[in-house]
């Protein structure tokens, strides 16, 4: 039986027009071009570190929501795909001598892709509560494995440091820290977190994305439909696992020193916390939870030593009142309905 | 302040300078050092003394299970603080202010971050404290990388400063672990009839480091002893229930433990309900215990236990002949209605070297120290601590291992026991030379000599 599947259609030179007018696309390349300037305009290497610090996150956020957001299936093994890139990219230079950045970040995607395939391969057949504690289950594996620091690789608990990568062959990291920070891998993360949004946004919206946002709506309508449903989940995990891979690899660099916890389940339990609180039923969501759970977190270490309450109360707060919808669809409804409101006045 | 001048320093000298005189202070201090011990302080010549409080930023646990070591330490640094100021402040001219403490339990990224912002503002001195091993190890390369001087004053991962051998912004007062490993091999090598012995360490680098120097230290001194069974129990383990059990079937010679904090309390805790102590010879535990543990305890306190570890570091050891150890135990006592615990005296030592390494500084420049000046300054230099002189080798304190038996036979006004029977082995013993990596010397240590 064959499929017909949702598909872009023909698009004209009218609609590119249109595209490139969007108030959306304006908005993000003023954004970018704001962002990119940043750390020059202001030389405060405190912010730009934040930032680096939250869009790495914003992209391993945007990556759990492949799975979440898209496929419907909740996963908490991700801190599998963030730590299997962080500790690619230290590996691969002390072991392997690999250097080079752009290598390290395609060499971690595709060993984050691998471990997604294995964890997905295992997992996917299952539902709800079963696939989120088989992904924990399985990512658990990892953690243990690199306390236990099996084969010498990880030096346990107390971590693994790293020098930074050079560029294309140019030496990078012969530059001062600070330097290397605000005049170049602030901006390579940037270009990163770009290039995701675009490529999700593409692929999201291609007869993948819906097909995985058909499997989320109604398994069984899709099932009925002819769609493999284990391969595009198998697919979805695969997909998510790389970025989120790529998220922990960019990380690693700007953290500079890597432990195991950042494969333990707190940190499957903050990227699920950054998609939600930003909003899973949304886009860009996951981007903005990524920036208010870091930001609350620095915000509330700075003024109470009761820092895990505040956080623990705000996040609650926001779950409960916007659900889905997260800080960003819980907006993007304010101004509509104030649209609204000056429209019927 | 300094701050000004690190600015000028950064901004009008080239690096290549600045180390140099960096260099300069380190050889030159090494050499004035013990002249400076003995010497009596003028400051009427200093110029450049700034006006503003020497400014710190202290990194310790304050949630979470270590929140306890972070809450000795903290205490300790706000008696020392106030005592310090009381004088003067840092050779009897600039008081010291701690403008803020951090919350360790925040994890790496957000301490880096943190280094980050008081690195580009310019507000703060020096840091200081850290307990978490694994903290440090992060936090330090890039305070360095940050040119922020940072006191570390209680961590003990002998691979700080063999992974990052260059870092001259950081300094650490506590020693190393190896001390307390080393040294438990030590208290063997005089053990009588110890022909079996089972290791019960938390599962992560700090218990696997110690079990692993333990074992080695005792197979390259040629002890006749069998390591029959090494046990892991979780960090923060609530039910050591099945390991008191199975150490007690066993019935070893001697039990070997790092456990340390709220660990080893409950460890001991069951294991005396469960009959352990009795079924055990003797038993070794190294992990930083002390007067906290005593406490806890009380009179279930088994008396067939060494405690202690890497430093002299319990209220009565040295207590009458030490003055400055008397009054910081009394003062403590006093203000917190408890002893002092290893939290505590590590924060001590930090501010010691802190306020030695001040006077060396501007008695060699005549004038007050950059950071990395400061830093350099508290290389190889030596200071009076409750075990004697506590000697920095480079940046790296090498303390002697000291342990003792629970007594009640002691005059401090607790009624729980105290430590007596105190064996103190030398840090020569339980320390590597300079220069040599702590595994390697581990694998060749030598029977202890005397």
């Amino acid at each position: 039986m064959s499929t017909r599947l949702p598909t872009f259609g023909d698009v004209k030179a009218g609609e590119i027009k249109g595209v490139l007018l969007d108030k959306r696309l304006l908005a993000g390349s003023a954004l970018f071009v704001f962002l990119a300037l940043y750390p020059a305009l202001t030389m405060n290497a405190y912010h730009t570190r934040l930032l680096a610090w939250i869009m790495c996150f914003a992209i391993a956020a945007l990556g759990f929501n492949i799975v979440l957001g898209y496929t419907g299936l909740l996963s908490f093994g991700h801190a599998a795909f963030f730590g299997a890139g962080m500790y690619t990219v230290v590996i691969a230079m002390e072991r392997a001598g690999i250097t080079d950045l752009v290598v390290l970040l395609v060499l971690a995607m595709i060993v984050a892709g691998v471990v997604g395939a294995i964890i997905g391969a295992l997992s996917v057949k299952t539902h709800e509560i079963y696939f989120a504690l088989l992904t924990l289950a399985l990512a658990q594996l990892l953690f243990v494995l690199a306390t236990r620091d099996v084969g010498g690789l990880t030096r346990g608990t107390d971590g693994i440091g790293l020098t930074r990568p050079d560029f294309l062959g140019l030496p990078v990291s012969e530059v001062p820290a600070q330097f290397y920070l605000m005049g170049f891998y602030y901006h390579v993360i940037l270009v990163c977190l770009t290039a995701t949004i675009l490529l999700l946004w593409v692929v999201l919206r291609s007869p993948f994305g819906l097909t995985l946002k058909m499997i989320r709506e109604n398994e069984t309508r899709a099932e009925m439909s002819g769609v493999p449903i284990l391969r595009y989940r198998l697919y979805s995990m695969i997909l998510s696992a790389m970025i989120v891979g790529l998220g922990g690899a960019l990380y690693a660099v700007v953290v500079g020193h890597i432990t195991p916890e950042y494969l333990d389940w707190t940190m499957s339990g903050e990227i699920v916390f950054m998609a939600l609180l930003g909003g899973i039923g949304t886009f860009l969501g996951p981007v903005v939870g990524a920036g208010g759970f870091i930001l609350l977190q620095e915000l509330a270490l700075s003024v109470t030593t009761y820092w895990h309450f505040t956080m623990g109360l705000v996040l609650f707060v926001v779950v409960l009142t916007l659900r889905e919808k997260g800080i960003w669809g819980g907006a993007k409804e304010l101004l509509e309905r104030l649209d609204e409101r000056r429209d019927n006045s | 302040m300094n701050t000004q001048l690190m600015n000028e320093n950064n901004s009008h000298v080239s690096r290549r300078n600045f180390l140099k005189g960096s260099a300069a202070v380190t050889t030159v201090g090494s050499l004035a050092g013990c002249v400076l011990l003995e010497g009596d302080f003028g400051t009427e010549e200093i110029d450049g003394i700034p006006d503003e409080p020497f400014r710190i930023v202290q990194l310790l646990f304050e949630s979470g299970p270590p929140a306890f070591y972070g809450e000795e330490a903290r205490n300790a640094s706000e008696m020392l603080v106030e005592q310090i100021n009381d004088d003067g402040g840092l050779i009897g001219e600039r008081e010291i202010e701690v403008v803020d403490r951090l919350d360790e339990d925040a994890g790496p990224d957000s301490l880096i971050s943190d280094v980050q912002a008081m690195a580009q503002e310019g507000e703060v001195d020096m840091i200081m404290g850290i307990v978490s091993s694994a903290h440090s190890l992060a936090v330090a390369p890039a305070a360095d990388d940050q040119q922020l001087p940072f006191l570390v004053t209680m961590p003990g991962t002998y691979q700080l400063f063999e992974e990052n051998p260059e870092m001259d912004h950081v300094v650490r007062t506590a020693g190393t672990n190896a001390a307390g490993a080393v040294g438990a091999v030590r208290m063997v090598e005089q053990m009588d009839d110890v022909e079996t012995v089972i290791t019960v360490d938390p599962d992560y680098a700090w218990g696997h480091d110690h079990q692993e120097m333990f074992t080695a230290g005792l197979d390259a001194v040629g002890a006749d002893v069998e390591v029959v069974e090494s046990r892991y129990p979780e960090l923060g383990e609530t039910d050591y229930s099945a390991h008191v059990s199975a150490i007690a079937d066993e019935s070893p010679d001697l039990l070997f433990s790092s456990l340390w904090g709220g660990d080893i309390s409950t460890f001991v805790s069951q294991g005396v309900a469960g009959g352990l102590f009795e079924a055990v010879d003797e038993a070794l535990l190294i992990g930083d215990t002390g007067a906290p543990l005593l406490d806890s305890l009380g009179a279930d306190m088994p008396e067939n236990v060494w405690l202690g570890g890497r430093g002299g570091y319990q209220p009565n050891y040295r207590y009458d002949e030490d003055e400055a150890h008397r009054e910081f135990v009394d003062e403590y006592y006093e203000r917190y209605d408890q002893l002092p615990g290893w939290g505590a005296y590590h924060e001590w030592m930090g501010f010691e070297a802190l306020q030695e390494g001040v006077e060396r500084a501007v008695q060699i420049i005549g004038d007050w120290p950059t950071g990395e000046q400061l830093m350099a300054s508290m290389n190889n230099i030596a200071f009076e601590a409750p075990h004697g002189q506590h000697t920095m080798h480079g940046p790296q304190a090498v303390a002697p291992a000291v342990f003792g038996r629970p007594t009640d036979d002691h005059d401090l006004p607790v009624d729980h026991p105290l430590l007596g029977e105190f064996e103190f082995i030398e840090a020569a013993e339980v320390n590597p030379p300079e220069g040599v990596l702590t595994m390697d010397w581990v694998d060749e240590i030598e029977p202890m000599t005397g």
